[in-house]
């Protein structure tokens, strides 16, 4: 299977093709970014997971500990 | 005489008829690969345009989209999506943000065998004005329980007129019994 199906609306033609140099560097671009949102959405649940720990440590109850981050 | 959509063989339609249908199909595609660019379904024709997407099958991957013009994606500025999603499992909430020079995620398709579907509706895309888009996405696991709902959007912060579009996935292919289809509005 080809990795482009890419469509001409003025002449009602279709070819299939493999990616461009150009398409390339932009999934590689794209892929990049994902990666990071990820690994940023990754780290901020740590981050609130290690909030939650030291909250508990602290003494705080589950309930409290819900009642003050709203969750 | 049949008015529309009732239309007999045969008839012959007044340009006051033709005017009366509102959306106006462009073309249809069954999806493929992974990526699929669609040029010149943007035209001076419409101002509006809506992108119907159905039974699209893929696997766990970011569909995402970019805007189009002389058969080269629109790389030139930046894209700023979001979407947010209610599921009947896990974690309800932003599904999804962030900016890029490359492209828009329009959401995140499950894995396996599940189905998702869609409508955008985009603004402005051939004039040279900011393009924005809205959308609302379905997601489920036909063999399981899994069901999500969710809403994407996205801003093209660039005034450059487009004449097409590209659905593309991070990772493997499309497939599923799909069907793509470019309306155009009548405003």
């Amino acid at each position: 299977m080809a990795d482009v199906l890419e469509i001409f609306v003025l002449t009602n033609k279709s070819v299939e093709r493999a990616y461009t140099a150009d398409e390339l560097a932009e999934r590689a671009t794209a892929d990049a970014a994902a990666a990071a949102a990820e690994q940023a959405a990754a780290d901020a649940a740590a981050a609130v997971a290690s909030g939650r720990a030291k909250l508990a440590a602290l003494g705080l109850t589950d309930a409290e500990i819900a009642a003050l981050l709203g969750a | 005489m049949a008015t529309p959509p009732d239309f007999t063989a045969g008839q012959v339609l007044t340009a006051a008829q033709m005017n009366d249908i509102g959306l106006w199909q462009i073309t249809s595609a069954v999806l493929s690969g992974s990526s699929v660019s669609i040029n010149n379904c943007f035209s001076a024709d419409f101002n509006y345009y809506r992108i119907f997407a159905r039974s699209i099958v893929t696997g766990t991957a970011d569909i995402r989209f970019q805007l189009r013009a002389g058969g080269s994606n629109l790389t030139s500025a930046v894209y700023s999506h979001a979407a947010f999603e209610v599921r009947n499992t896990g974690t309800s909430g932003v599904a999804g943000f962030g900016s890029s020079l490359t492209q828009a995620v329009l959401y995140t398709a499950g894995s396996g065998a599940s189905v998702s579907s869609f409508v955008l509706d985009i603004y402005n895309p051939f004039q040279t004005l900011i393009t924005n888009a809205t959308g609302q996405f379905v997601r489920i696991d036909p063999a399981g329980a899994f069901f999500a709902y969710g809403m994407t959007g996205f801003t093209f912060s660039n005034t450059a007129s487009a004449d097409g579009f590209t659905l593309s996935l991070s990772a493997n292919s499309f497939g599923g019994d799909n069907e793509v289809i470019v309306y155009g509005y009548r405003d």
